[in-house]
């Protein structure tokens, strides 16, 4: 398989393996390394994540840039007149 | 002045229930409402509904959502519904609540939504019968939130969608995927209707701000977005 066929695989797998079901996850390839970026919930999502790219893209050296979001109170409110 | 507070994506399973309410339990100091923008679950299962129930039940201010695609992929939206407005979470679809925030009655008009995209670069009703459905499925939604909208009964009107009405929010997000994102029936149904503000989410990696072509300020409210439990908007405020 192409590395462009097995990407477009990946991007969906991360979309539609019930697991995940992650649609805003950036998965790009360069040379022998794999660059994950995006947001998600949980730390045990981004692992899943990590995880998931690890089997599909073997030998790959894998830099997870993956954001878990925070969930603080807010910064000031936004005046609308 | 009405004070809103709103998020969007917050994908809600057990491994995330517990984590927004430190910062909910602050939501009577700060606002009159919160306004959930979809995409509340992960997969759309009643076992997840639970969880976004416990987590945003039981708050000291109105909530009022709309469900997102995420919500609809186990094809148990219905259930989802039952379970949120089990827990006291009002859910609009095409329908519209209102609100006594002290001397002003704020109503919410609500959809889902869907694609299509904005304008030039929009998709239409022609040829194959799965392009029709695409095209005529986001055409009746945003004809109920003009319904939803112009039906209300108050003195300041607020819409709420999953999908973005504009364009300007998804700065941030590849143009090609912009289609499936949102639509310009969207706002346009946002103008007809007369709505002082609409809020959205589904765009991850979208941005906050944008107007609708009638002059309507939109905010992208998702959770990626935003990067705290909820935002706050005073509407209003001079």
């Amino acid at each position: 398989m192409t590395e462009e066929y097995a990407d477009a695989q990946l991007q969906r797998a991360i979309a539609e393996d019930a697991g995940i079901a992650e649609l805003g996850i950036d998965i790009v390839t360069r040379g022998d390394c794999v660059v994950l970026n995006g947001h998600v919930e949980s730390a045990q999502r981004r692992e899943t994540i990590e995880r998931r790219v690890t089997e599909h893209l073997p030998g790959y050296r894998l830099v997870n840039e993956i954001v878990v979001l925070k969930a603080e109170a807010p910064g000031p409110a936004e005046e609308l007149p | 002045m009405i004070r809103i507070a709103a998020v969007g994506d917050v994908h809600v399973d057990a491994d995330v229930v517990g984590r927004f309410r430190p910062a909910l339990n602050e939501l009577a100091d700060c606002a009159d409402v919160l306004l959930l923008a979809g995409d509340l679950t992960r997969h759309g299962t009643v076992e997840e509904a639970d969880c976004v129930a416990e987590e945003f039940a039981d708050l000291p201010v109105p909530v009022v959502a709309v469900l997102g695609n995420h919500d609809y992929h186990c094809d148990q939206a219905d259930e989802v519904t039952k379970v949120l407005r089990g827990a006291g979470i009002i859910v609009l679809e095409g329908s519209s609540t209102v609100i006594d925030c002290g001397a002003q009655r704020l109503g919410v008009a609500g959809v889902k939504g869907f694609g299509g995209g904005f304008s030039g670069r929009c998709a239409s009703a022609f040829g194959e019968p799965e392009m029709k459905a695409f095209v005529h499925y986001t055409e009746a939604s945003a004809q109920r939130l003009t319904s939803a909208l112009t039906e209300l009964d108050c003195d300041v009107r607020v819409a709420l969608t999953h999908y973005s009405p504009v364009p300007d929010t998804l700065a941030g997000e590849p143009l090609e995927i912009y289609p499936f994102l949102g639509s310009y029936l969207l706002a346009q149904a946002i103008d007809a209707g007369g709505a002082s503000l609409a809020v959205h989410g589904h765009a991850h990696r979208g941005c906050e701000r944008g107007v609708t072509p009638g002059g309507v300020r939109v905010r992208n409210v998702a959770h990626p977005v935003i990067r705290q439990a909820f935002s706050v908007f005073h509407l209003g405020a001079v």
